[in-house]
């Protein structure tokens, strides 16, 4: 694999991960926003 | 974060068929040769760096469409991907807003760091005593 398929894969993964952290959450917790001094 | 790969993957689209045309976008000195991307963040990022106004969300709608919609990126990005192969990644640079020229490698790698900071800030979220 060269450099650049391993870097359009390191994406994917980063991409599942991050759908895996968001894709749970509820309407109420999709537009939580915790007070800036908090 | 969608609009955010969809913008690199345009830009990386555009930096490629610039050099094609023989009308490169980026002309002048490439100051971050071979740098990682954490590093070319570490230099161009405040701490707690403010989002541009051209990359907040606009569209709003349910968290399921925006999941479908980055999952779709893969799609563009794997047709970037087999298009740049005739192409050396390293020379193929497009501005990015805050950081300035970036080539392939490095914009890949913003991909990825981009991701994975969102996800973090997800679970710090999640994480807050009062998330519901």
């Amino acid at each position: 694999m060269n450099k650049l398929q391993h870097l359009i894969g390191q994406v994917s993964d980063a991409r599942q991960q991050f759908i895996a952290a968001a894709q749970d959450a509820s309407a109420d917790q999709a537009s939580f926003k915790p007070s800036e001094d908090s | 974060m969608v609009w955010a790969e969809q913008g690199g993957i345009n830009g990386m689209w555009k930096a490629m068929e610039g050099i094609r045309s023989n009308k490169p976008v980026w002309t002048d000195e490439f100051i971050y040769k071979g740098l990682p991307i954490e590093k070319i963040i570490e230099l161009t990022w405040q701490e707690r760096e403010k989002v541009p106004e051209s990359a907040k969300p606009r569209w709003g709608g349910p968290l399921a469409y925006w999941i479908v919609a980055l999952n779709g990126c893969q799609v563009s990005l794997q047709a970037l991907g087999n298009v740049l192969m005739d192409f050396d990644c390293e020379k193929v640079i497009y501005p990015h807003i805050i950081s300035g020229p970036l080539n392939v490698i490095q914009r890949m790698e913003f991909l990825r760091f981009h991701l994975n900071r969102h996800q973090r800030q997800i679970e710090k979220i999640k994480s807050h005593a009062d998330f519901p």
